[in-house]
Parts: structure tokens; sequence; C-alpha cells
């Protein structure tokens, strides 16, 4: 399996998680729970986790070798920036380095202005960047960013349409919550690293070519009524770090002296010009850039390096939807509902519903009480019925009882049969057999009203009447009447 | 062998919530509820799985429709009542091509495999003769059973039932479907176990997988929450104008910021209903109400794709590196004063300069131009605005039930009852990261846990929950 950078996984994860989006949660509790029980190991950082995840996900999402993912676009831009960088970096530091340390033979170059070009300026910005950093002042360090290459570099990728630049011009445009401002402050940061590097290898190439193929003369020069020994025990004091190592790159009382010059008498202070000796603060300057610029530039890189691989990691389990990845991943997949899709219910064929008796003088009728539900002679009477004899059938009663009543009542032919029914009940297939009976029994006009019952007197509730019309339809029976009592 | 697995078959009369009572206990939507008799005709499994592995089977089944006709069929194939379960039995074997008692066989099935009986009645209204039938065949199959009382109206018939329920079965619980607490659903399946003592382990081993669901679930949906109340007060949109006073781009631009604020928070709603298994839960709720004046609608300018705030801040800097060579090549005798001088000039020189660069164009591209940015918003009850809302919502979410079909409506009070709920001290640190946020601070992962922790113990402690609980 190919193996990707931290920011290419971040990149992939993150686009998986946009990707996620369109799934449904039972799918990807599945997916992830099976990745977990595989690959896992819940104990171990969420970022190794995270990446476990995303290298089965693309093993899975079976991206051919020819395919390149975000991620790998992502990384890629950012060698090229690196590159592009080092390249900028080297030619400027040997241009500068070309220019401070131009020398025709007429004025010597100046120490001081060289050391503070070369050295000074890159620990100024060094400083600046450790100050405002352990500040937290994010606002100025955004502004500095105006000066810094690597900041106007990502500034031109932004504007780039490309394809390969688009993954990582959306990671810095990002408005993440948590960590992705970080990053882009910690990639700028390390990129700018890079280039400072450059810049001073550039320095180191600039003046050793300088050394090996010119003859150089170093002097320094002030207006000021400045003591000689106390600008050589300052430029001492510079070489501490390396007195004991490159003793010929510190600078003896003489060679200050000596190196002194006023421009007005065009000659040095000892008034002897001995080339050779104004040359070897050549050696100084190296070993100035390479303490002063090289080494801390290279810690700044290492230390920038680990902040910049933290503050990926971090923006990976911060990332909008990490946490649930590895909730996903760890949890077991807990799973309650029904399997399949739902044939568990019927769809009811449409029935021309039933139409509705007409009002008009009462009709007498036989009643029947079905499963103890209570008939109201007032009621009745109320809604056009007259109750002539009351039966009981269902509930405690035999299924052969049942059918003795549906003879006798038919033996009456009677003009109407009112059935009692709690409406509270729904109609049930036993009740419409009862009903079918019964219709088989009498004639065909008969009215056979069925009378809704409420508990406590209550009015009939609209679901109720709607179940019994729905049920009580299938029989199709053109002289079947439902009412609330 | 491994042991068989305990199978509940929910049986009972059409209509009296056995669907419903399978729809919580299994915490799923699709299962059809309907007011009309005899929806459901074909049994339908509800397996528990913990990584595939089935712990406990619910099985949905139709309603009795002809329970006395069975009864009969049976009372005269029955010769004693040693024989009562092969009667049983053969009905299902003989009556199984036939329609008419295709409900019947349907919810025997599962029983003579060995499924045990949660038999539901409606406790809201009266006991009648019709149920004895039912209640007979069940005994008759010799399985273990349970009566579960299921209250579907508003009437209360408990006591009524407890005798006749109590002649046939030896456990009757009360359960209300709508609204049981998620810990009474636990109560209930744990209580299953009473049924037979093999099912003790798996039915406890259930409860603890669906406790510790039920515990991330909470985790989840409130980090949920605290991502998406981040990102709301962080919101902002920027846009460029053709002209500063321009009052109906303006007025464009913050409708479409509202517009923005509301489909982030819709979005976060449907995240935590899909937590809890909801998938199309319609929702019924005030529209999250933005007062333009916290629009903070601010027309600015950039230069560079700066804004004027850090044009000058790099034209200070600019100018005090300029000042500071001024220093240098003094000696240090001008006391820094370049380096100030040069700060403020550099600042200056921006400030005033900038406007002058707007509507320049180098190489026909423009230099500068207005820009609208409306929001973040920083009316500081706006967060917890939010923030009650959408803990309300949540609170919610997780005292439903699966049964309850109806609108999800979600009446807001002024929040300041969830607030109060909070510890001041815990109050001033949650205000600290809703400020925070606003400004466009990173928030910490540590920050962000705080707040999860607030959310799942304010949903934790809430009143109602206690309420919901019935006493078995």
């Amino acid at each position: 399996m190919q193996k990707h950078s931290l920011l290419a996984d971040l990149v992939d994860i993150r686009d998986q998680i946009a990707r996620d989006r369109e799934t449904s949660r039972e799918q990807l509790q599945h997916r992830d729970r099976k990745i977990g029980l595989e690959y896992d190991r819940p104990l171990s950082a969420g970022v190794t986790r995270l990446r476990c995840w995303i290298n089965v996900i693309r093993k899975q999402e079976g991206l051919s070798s020819s395919q390149v993912s975000s991620g790998i676009k992502a990384q890629q831009s950012i060698n090229i920036v690196v590159t592009l960088l080092w390249l900028l970096g080297a030619i400027c530091g040997w241009i500068l380095t070309q220019t401070v340390l131009f020398y025709d033979g007429n004025q010597p170059v100046n120490i001081i202005s060289a050391l503070l070009v070369l050295v000074c300026t890159q620990l100024f910005t060094l400083l600046l960047l450790l100050v405002f950093s352990l500040l937290g002042l994010p606002g100025v360090l955004r502004s500095l960013s105006v000066f810094n290459p690597a900041a106007l570099l990502l500034g031109l990728l932004k504007r780039i349409n490309s394809d390969r630049l688009e993954a990582i011009s959306k990671l810095i445009s990002s408005t993440d919550i948590t960590g992705t401002a970080a990053l882009r402050q910690r990639l700028i940061v390390y990129l700018a690293q890079h280039f400072t590097v450059a810049l001073n290898l550039g320095i180191i190439a600039a003046l050793l070519y300088l050394v090996a193929v010119s003859d150089l003369a170093f002097g320094w020069n002030t207006t000021l009524d400045v003591d000689t020994h106390s600008v050589a025990r300052w430029l001492k004091g510079i070489s501490w770090p390396w007195h004991s190592l490159v003793p010929a790159a510190v600078p003896d009382i003489q060679l200050v002296e000596t190196s002194r010059y006023y421009r007005l008498q065009g000659q040095l202070r000892n008034g002897d010009w001995q080339a050779a000796q104004l040359g070897s603060w050549w050696i100084y300057i190296l070993m100035c850039v390479l303490v002063y610029g090289l080494l801390p530039r290279i810690l700044a890189l290492i230390i920038s390096g680990v902040q910049y691989d933290r503050a990926v990691s971090g923006a990976m389990t911060s990332a909008s939807g990490a946490n649930q990845i590895l909730a996903r991943m760890s949890s077991p997949l807990v799973s309650t509902i029904a399997e399949g899709e739902d044939d568990s219910a019927i769809t009811r064929n449409v029935r021309p519903p039933l139409t509705k008796r007409q009002s008009g003088r009462d009709l007498p009728c036989l009643v029947i009480e079905w499963s103890e539900a209570h008939s109201n002679t007032d009621k009745m009477t109320a809604v056009g019925i007259e109750p002539l004899q009351i039966f009981s059938a269902g509930g405690h009663q035999t299924l052969a009882e049942d059918r003795n009543i549906v003879v006798h009542i038919s033996s009456h032919n009677p003009q109407g049969v009112a059935v009692v029914v709690k409406s509270w009940e729904p109609p049930m297939l036993e009740f419409l057999d009862f009903l079918r009976n019964l219709r088989q029994r009498l004639d065909k006009a008969c009215p056979l009203i069925v009378l809704l019952t409420t508990i406590s007197g209550e009015q009939v509730e609209g679901h109720q009447l709607e179940s019994w019309e729905a049920g009580l339809a299938d029989l199709s029976d053109p002289a079947l009447y439902v009412e609330p009592l | 062998m491994e042991a068989q697995i305990p199978v509940f078959a929910i049986v009972g009369h059409p209509n009296k919530g056995k669907s419903s009572i399978v729809s919580t206990l299994a915490q799923d939507s699709s299962v059809s509820i309907s007011p009309l008799s005899g929806t459901t005709v074909h049994c339908r499994t509800y397996p528990m799985q913990v990584d595939g592995k089935e712990l406990y089977r619910l099985v949905d089944t139709p309603g009795f429709q002809r329970a006395r006709a069975a009864m009969d069929w049976m009372q005269r194939h029955s010769t004693s009542a040693s024989d009562h379960v092969e009667v049983v039995r053969n009905f299902v074997e003989k009556q199984r091509n036939h329609q008419h008692f295709i409900s019947e066989c349907e919810l025997l099935t599962p029983i003579l495999a060995g499924a045990g009986i949660l038999y539901v009645i409606d406790g809201s209204i009266p006991y009648g003769p019709e149920y004895d039938a039912e209640m007979e065949i069940l005994r008759w199959t010799g399985q273990p059973s349970m009566a579960l009382i299921n209250q579907i109206g508003k009437a209360e018939f408990f006591e009524q039932w407890q005798q006749p329920l109590s002649q046939y079965f030896k456990i009757v619980r009360v359960f209300n479907a709508q609204t049981a607490s998620f810990d009474r659903q636990i109560q209930l399946l744990t209580g299953f176990s009473e049924l037979s003592d093999d099912w003790h382990q798996p039915l406890q081993q259930a409860a603890d997988q669906l406790q510790a669901q039920r515990r991330q679930r909470m985790n989840l949906s409130a980090r949920c929450i605290t991502e998406g109340l981040v990102n709301m007060l962080q919101a902002s949109e920027t846009s460029n104008l053709g002209n500063k006073d321009d009052q109906m781009e303006i007025d464009k631009a913050a409708e479409e910021f509202q517009q923005k604020l509301i489909r982030m928070e819709n979005r976060m709603r449907s995240e935590v209903e899909s937590y809890f298994n909801y998938h199309r839960l319609e929702r019924e709720e005030a529209a999250l109400g933005i007062a333009s004046e916290d629009l903070f609608s601010e027309r600015t300018w950039k230069i560079f794709g700066l804004s004027r705030d850090q044009l000058v801040t790099t034209g200070m800097i600019g100018g005090a590196a300029g000042g500071s060579l001024l220093d240098l090549g003094s000696g240090g005798l001008t006391m820094f004063l370049g380096s100030g001088l040069g700060a403020i000039i550099g600042g200056a020189s921006a400030w005033f300069g900038a406007k002058k660069l707007i509507g320049t164009r180098i190489l026909g591209l423009p230099m500068g131009g207005h820009q609208l940015v409306v929001g973040p918003i920083t009316n500081l009850n706006f967060p917890w605005v939010l923030f009650g809302r959408a803990v309300t919502h949540l609170q919610l979410v997780s005292q439903r039930t699966h049964a309850m079909r109806d609108q999800l409506q979600i009446i807001h009070s002024t929040g300041s009852d969830i607030v109060s709920g909070i510890p001041s001290a815990q109050r001033r640190e949650i205000q600290r990261i809703f400020t925070g946020a606003a400004k466009g601070h990173a928030v910490k992962e540590e920050e962000l846990s705080r707040l999860v922790e607030v959310i799942v113990s304010l949903v934790a402690k809430n009143p109602d929950s206690s309420k919901r609980d019935e006493s078995p």
C-alpha cells in the first residue's frame, strides 16, 4: 500500500467525510465498525486510527494507481512550493551576498553593514516570529505574512485554477472550527523556514564563491568616537560560540585596529594596506552566518516541522466528523431495527364507501348487542330506530349460539336489524363473518345498521368511525350502514 | 449446542398497540402503525444484534381476528388438558394453507417455535369478553407469557384488567409505548427475563449494550451541537459591493446570511435526529429570528487583499523598519525615535492613503474596493439562544419514542430555564468559549469537550424524563 504523508491523509479524510454525508448512517456504521474490528487498535492515538481508517477506505474504494487522490495532490502542491522556496531562497541569498560584499578595490566592504544585513536581519525576523508566537498575536502574524515569501506563494497558489492545487487551496481557505486555522499558520511558518535555510545556504555559497574567485577586503568605520577595544570586545563576544573550535575565525584587537578606516583619508587607520590580513574577516562572517543564520534556521525548520505535523494531526482529530468515525470504529454495532422492507402490512383494496341511511320515519328493528355492547333505547329512537327485541351475540356466546341467533332473527323477517358494537374495538373478521351470515338469511334490501356505542356516552371519535366504515365496506353490502349511537 | 436466543412474540387483539410497543423497543420508525384493524397480516422480526451477534428477537404479529372460531376448533379437537399444545400445533398445521385463520396461524407460529408471549392490551379501554378466547389460546400454547398493559387513550381501566389478566398471566406490566422513557424501556426488557432464567444473561447483555449506545448517541449529538454552534457563531458572509450605499445589496446579503444560519441549524437538527434513528422526522419549530441590528453589517474595503486594520499594521511595521535603519545609522543616539516615527508615519500613510487606491487599477486589475461583511453575530444573547434551542431539541428527540408519529413540536422558552441549570462558573466558561468563537478564534478540543459534557448533563438531568416513567 502506498505510504501517504500526514497532510495527504488529512485532505483525504476531510474529502471522505464530505462524501460520507451522502451515505446513510447505518451504512457508515457497518463500514466503519468492520474496519474497526479488522484493523483498528482502539488504544492507539486518534491520528493513527484515522490514518488506518483512510487507508482501508482508499483500498475499498479501489483507487487505482493511475488515480491520484486529493491528498496526494495537496502533498505534491506543497512539495512544489517547497522546491520553489528553496530555489528562491538560494537565489536571494546569492544576490544579497553579491550585493552586500560588492568590492571594487576602492573601499573595503563594511563588516558591520555585512553583519547587519546577512545576520542581524534574520535574527530580528526570527525574534519577531518567536515573540509574536509566544504572545499569541495571530493578527500581527497575519499582517507580517505580507512579507513572508511562503505566504505570498500560497496566496498565488490560491489564485491558480489548477486541479492539482485545488486540494491545498481548499485546505488553506477552509474555515473549520478548530485546527485548520492553526494549521494554516504552522504551514506558512514551516514553509518560510525552508526559504530561510536556502537563503543562508545561498549566502554561504556566494561568500565562498567570492572568496575563491576574488580578493575581498573588509573594514569598519564610524563617525562616533568609539574605542577600538570596545568594538573588538563586541566582535569577539559574537564569536564566543566557535572561539575554541575555529580560533582563526575570532578577530583579535590587532585585526580590528587594522581594519578601521576613514574615507576622507582614503586609507586605513594604520595607513598600511595589508590586503591578505583584511581579507581574513571572511571566515568570521562565514561563521557568523553559519552560527547565527543557518543553525537557528535549521533548528527553526525542525521545530516548525514538528509543530506543523502536530497541527496536521490536530486538524485531523478535530475535523468535523472525525470523532464520529472513531466512535463508529470502536463501538459495537448495535442494531434493533427490522431486517428488510416492511411487507407485514396489507394494502386495502379501495371499496365503494357505505351509503348513508335515509332519515325518515322510525325503522322498527331487531337489535343485536355484539360482545356485550350496551344498547340504549332512547339513543336508538333518537337516530330513527325503534327497537323491537334485543339479542346477544359474540363475546362469551358460542359460535353455535351466534348461528342460532341469526336463524331466529331471519325467521322474523324483520324490516331492519341493528347491531350495537363497541366503537373502541375494531371491526374483526369474526364480526364480518357474523354479518355475512346474517345477510345471507335476510332479504337483500333489509337494512342492516351497525350502531357504534362509546364507553361513557361521549361522541364517537372520527378515526373509530373511519375504521368501522373501512372494515364494513369490505362486505360490499348496499343495505349496510354504520352510524354512531 | 448454542443456547437458543430469547424470542418474544408481541401478540394481542388488533389495534391495541402491538406495533407501537415493537416500534418503541426496536427504536424503529418504519413499523406500520395504523388505526385501521388488520393492518399487520404477516409477522415481522426485529433482531437485536451486537456486531452481528443476535441477543434477542422481537416478533410483531398480526392481531387475532377469529379467536372464538379458532378456540372452538381446538376445543372440538382436544380430548384432555394434556394435549393442548399438540392441538394448537395441529390447528396451525391444518389451517396454515387456508385464508380463514391466516392471522391466528401467523401469530401462533413463532410461539410454537419457542417464543415467549407478550400479550398486549389497551389499558385505556374496558375489558370485554372478546379477549377471553385469545388469552385461552395463548395459555394452551404452554409458552411463558407476560401481559403488557399499553395505554393508547387517556382513560385508565387498569384495575378492571388486572383480574382477567392475572387469571391467564403470571406477570402483568404497565408499559406506555408512546411515552416510556429509555430507562423504562430497559426495565421492561430486563423484566422479560422473568419469563425464563435462560434469558437473563442475553437480555442483561442487550440492556448493557443499549445503554452504552444511548450514552454514545448523547455524546455524538452533543458534539454535533457543539460543532454546529461554533460554526454558526463564526459564520459570516462577505460580498463585494459595487456601491457602498446600495441598500438593496445590503438587505439581500443580510437575508442570505440569515438563510445560511437557518440551513446550518436544520442540518444540525437532522444529524441529531439521525443518531436516534429518526430519519424523516417532521418538526415544528419557530424559525430562528435574528434582529437586523445584530447582523453587524460592516462596509469595509480591501487593498492587496488586506483589510484596513491589516494594512495599517503592515504600514506601521514597514515604517518602523525604515526608521530603525535611521536609529542604527545614528548608533542609537536617536533613542529609537526613528522607529517610532516611522511606525506612526507608515500607519498614517496606510490609513489615509489607502482610500485613494480604491478604484486605481494596475494592469487592468482593481487595487481594492468596498466589501460588505455580514456576521458573525456579536449579540451576547445569540449563542445562548442557539444553545437553548439545540438543547431543547436534543431533550425532545432523546425522550421521544419511535411509536410517536406526530410532528416533533419544539416549543422554546426564553432559554433562561436551560441556562439557569448551569452553574455560574460553568456559564462563564461557556460564555468565554462563545465570545472567542464569535471573534473567529479557533476553539480548542478541550473546550469542545467541556461543552459536550455540559450539554449531556443538562439533557440527563431534565426533570421531564422522570415524570414519564410509570410504575410497573
